[in-house]
């Protein structure tokens, strides 16, 4: 047997065993979207005729405190907050904690918002760096302003967490467009089940959407390929990926833009980790644990109508860093909770949602690569004809086609936000297009993110945003 | 079979499902685009019917059939609508139209339906226009939660004496997936469910009681006082909370009392609930009590106790300026935080 036999015979079986496991992948996918279109049925039955007034008029409903991290927010952070003070609910607090940002954040919430120095007093239970000054507005009772050191988004958010009064706390990021009823609709899980701990809401892309004080009020798919790609893969991501998890043993991820927990679940678990990247997963993983093993609430559930819209990256540079940061903060959890794995005790986090997010979700770029690269060693050494290498490289992309344009009728069927055809017509372009080139470089991004966690990087790399108004 | 022949088979089965889903979502956007404009025309007509039949002294055949030409979709949605924003004569007349139109029997017969959705829609329909309709009755022990929330919601819409009791039974279950609804639509039936909630407390101790307590705290009365009096020296520090939360709520000497002795309660939750009554009832009187609770080691207590002395006005904030100088340093701090907060007698909005 000569060398390139022996070549030959290893990367037919590798991309044999590739294919399996795009079979195994995609089957998941299917059930996915099978249980995701299960639970919007029942969501949507639900929601019919529902009166929110009970909520509202209710003097049973539990108080939200809503926490807004900011850092270097200027140009964004008043219309943020008044978004934020605007929201439908009777029992409202927002605490907006500025994450020692060197720009006029500060200035510009004081002016806002007539802020006054208060005595800076409040419990201490989670470690956070020092609150250097504590707020309350003349003009708005309920806001709360902390200015503290800069620590990053899991420090200020625990500040936040010390601070809050509120049964639940609403994580968001400050410069997220929450609508107005979402978290009237958020808070149902709550009150119909004690033992949920946490749940998410649909975050969606506002690039190219009309926004208008701090709301979205026009709905547009956006016009550019970068933003209009992740337009559709959070949709993908939120309404089978998350929705479709309710009904496999629940949520391992509520988003960090837009997700409610019960407060004293979060302390009890030890709040926000600082010195990780993917705070918001290891905080789910961790009440999720702490639950099952002092019997605490730990259900997580994702509803699909409660809406967050926030900017996503326009360029590959912010983009790239963006995927390398969540693929590292999802190495990180799932070996710091290495020992849910086939864990029989944890029920179906340790037997199904668990082994999914390292199967799927961790290990998919490595595999992707490897069919990738095999793909192309094969093309190299003639063995692999190159009819047979677009048949493959169409199979294993046109199924996620099919489960993209099968999460655009589910859309359609429930909330059909996307309201022109031009809009549709851009979104079907944009899932297309994502296929040739973007899924490569997510590939690409993700490995990075896997050597940076076994490096150990702790870096977040710098978000640039455009800000709404330029956006429309 | 080839790799090849594998590969295109599985081409061929995508490409097929690929142009299954394109037409399914086109066609479902170009036919939901019209439904909703339709829905909406049907809306209008709906609510313009009602309108008018409203404006008019007496529900008149013409308009009833006019609102029975309108596809019941509209009429149903139009009716809880205006319903929902209506009291009085005029919502009585939603459900005396609602009973003409022959709404009221579609949604009695959608009641026995065995799909829970339609039950569900019936059951908030009925509640919406507050229908006397004693089928409901059983849906209180529906098998699907979304249901029995709508059977409770609607007990609570028309509270008749004979449905509170059923309802105030359901605090028990253990069955808890709808606590809220039943503990809100006790607490929305306010005064006549006070006897039946006071008799339901009648040999209940520990955790169990804890839902009733609860809705007590929101339909504050005197009869409730005895139950809650027993219940704050419960075993059980929540229960003693939620109990020392009613009497907190209820006022009176008797409550005073208690509050009292639960300022001294082993635990912070209990002394927190004592401090947070005195703020409520503005019992000046216990400004020395509230003092000594500004010195207590747990955080919940002395801020309970920072704020009850704000709530008290001029003499408690007069306490609070005093322990500026308290020699406990905690005292101190939490005093001076409270007293910096800028609205005068504010709490924030989060509610206490």
């Amino acid at each position: 047997m000569t060398a390139t036999q022996v070549a030959e015979f290893a990367l037919v079986r590798i991309e044999w065993a590739i294919l399996a496991y795009f079979v195994f992948v995609n089957s998941w996918y299917l059930v996915l979207l099978v249980c995701a279109a299960g639970e919007l049925r029942r969501r949507l039955h639900d929601l019919r005729g529902q009166g929110r007034r009970l909520v509202i008029g209710s003097p049973l409903a539990p108080s939200i405190s809503v926490i807004a991290p900011a850092y270097n927010e200027e140009r964004t952070i008043v219309s943020s907050v008044k978004a934020l003070l605007a929201l439908q609910y009777p029992s409202l607090e927002v605490v907006v904690v500025n994450d020692g940002s060197p720009d006029g954040t500060m200035a510009a919430l004081r002016d806002a918002f007539a802020l006054i120095p208060i005595h800076p007093v409040f419990v201490r239970i989670l470690d956070h760096r020092e609150i250097r000054a504590l707020y309350r507005s003349r003009t708005h009772p309920n806001l709360v302003v902390a200015e503290k050191e800069n620590g990053g988004k899991a420090d200020a958010l625990n500040a936040g967490l010390n601070i809050a009064t509120g049964e639940l706390v609403c994580a968001l990021d400050a410069d997220s467009l929450v609508e107005g009823d979402a978290l009237i609709r958020m808070v149902r899980p709550f009150l119909s089940d004690p033992t949920v701990a946490a749940a998410g809401g649909t975050v969606r892309v506002a690039n190219g959407c009309v926004v208008e004080a701090g709301r979205v009020t026009v709905v547009r798919a956006p016009r550019r390929a970068l933003a209009g790609i992740q337009a559709v893969e959070y949709l993908r991501a939120f309404l089978f990926g998350r929705l479709g998890w309710n009904a496999l043993g629940g949520n391992l991820i509520v988003s960090g833009a837009f997700g409610l927990f019960r407060r004293d679940s979060v302390v009890t678990a030890g709040g926000y980790l600082a010195d990780t990247v993917g705070e918001d997963v290891e905080l789910v993983a961790r009440i999720r644990r702490a639950g099952v093993e002092s019997g605490r609430p730990s259900r997580i559930v994702f509803i699909p109508d409660p809406v967050a819209w926030t900017e996503v990256p326009e360029t590959f540079r912010v983009l790239g860093r963006q995927r390398d940061r969540w693929h590292r903060g999802l190495a990180d959890t799932l070996f710091r909770h290495a020992s849910l794995a086939f864990n029989p005790r944890f029920g179906a986090l340790g037997l199904v949602v668990y082994p999914y997010f390292f199967a799927v979700e961790l290990c998919a770029p490595v595999v992707e690569a490897i069919g990738l690269a095999g793909l192309a060693a094969g093309l190299w050494i003639d063995a692999v004809d190159w009819g047979f290498a677009a048949l493959f490289f169409l199979v294993a992309y046109g199924y996620g086609l099919v489960l993209t344009v099968t999460t655009f009728l589910l859309e359609e069927l429930s909330f059909h936000r996307y309201e022109t055809a031009r809009d549709r017509a851009l979104l079907l372009l944009w899932a297309v297009l994502e296929n040739f080139g973007y899924r490569q470089l997510t590939v690409f991004w993700r490995l990075r993110g896997i050597l940076g966690f076994l490096r150990r990087r702790t870096d977040w790399g710098v978000m640039e945003r455009r800000g709404f108004g330029a956006t429309a | 079979m080839t790799a090849d022949d594998a590969v295109r088979i599985a081409l061929v089965i995508e490409g097929t499902a690929f142009a299954i889903a394109l037409i399914a979502w086109l066609g479902v956007a170009a036919l939901g685009r019209r439904g909703r404009e339709r829905a909406r025309r049907d809306d209008e007509r709906a609510r313009s019917v009602l309108r008018d039949l409203l404006a008019s002294d007496s529900p008149q055949v013409a308009g009833v059939t006019r609102l029975q030409n309108v596809p019941r979709e509209a009429t149903v949605r139009a009716v809880a609508e205006f319903a929902e924003s209506l009291t009085g004569e005029r919502a009585r007349r939603i459900a005396d139209i609602a009973a003409t139109a022959g709404l009221t029997s579609w949604a009695r017969r959608e009641l026995e339906s065995p799909a829970w959705w339609r039950r569900l829609r019936a059951a908030r329909f009925l509640a919406a226009i507050g229908a006397a309709e004693e089928r409901i009755v059983p849906l209180l022990r529906d098998p699907d939660p979304r249901v029995r929330a709508a059977a409770v919601e609607w007990a609570a819409a028309a509270p008749a004496p004979e449905r509170i009791p059923p309802l105030i039974g359901l605090l028990a279950e253990t069955r808890a997936n709808d606590h809220f609804a039943v503990m809100d639509a006790i607490v929305r039936a306010g005064a006549a469910a006070v006897d039946p909630l006071a008799r339901w407390f009648e040999g209940r101790v520990g955790a169990e009681a804890i839902p009733g307590l609860r809705v007590a705290r929101c339909v504050p009365d005197a009869r409730l006082v005895p139950p809650a009096q027993r219940l704050a020296v419960d075993a059980d520090a929540r229960v003693r909370a939620a109990a020392v939360a009613v009497l907190g709520a209820v006022g009176g000497a008797e409550s005073l009392d208690a509050l009292r002795v639960a300022a001294r309660d082993p635990d912070d939750a209990v002394r927190g609930e004592a401090a947070r009554g005195f703020g409520r009832l503005r019992h000046w009187p216990a400004g020395g009590t509230l003092v000594s609770l500004l010195r207590d080691r747990a955080w919940n207590v002395r801020r309970e106790a920072a704020l009850a002395l704000r709530a008290l006005g001029a003499p408690g904030e007069i306490l609070l300026r005093r322990a500026f100088n308290d020699e406990d340093r905690f005292a101190a701090d939490i005093a001076r935080h409270i007293l910096d907060w800028p609205a005068r007698g504010a709490t924030g909005t989060i509610r206490r």
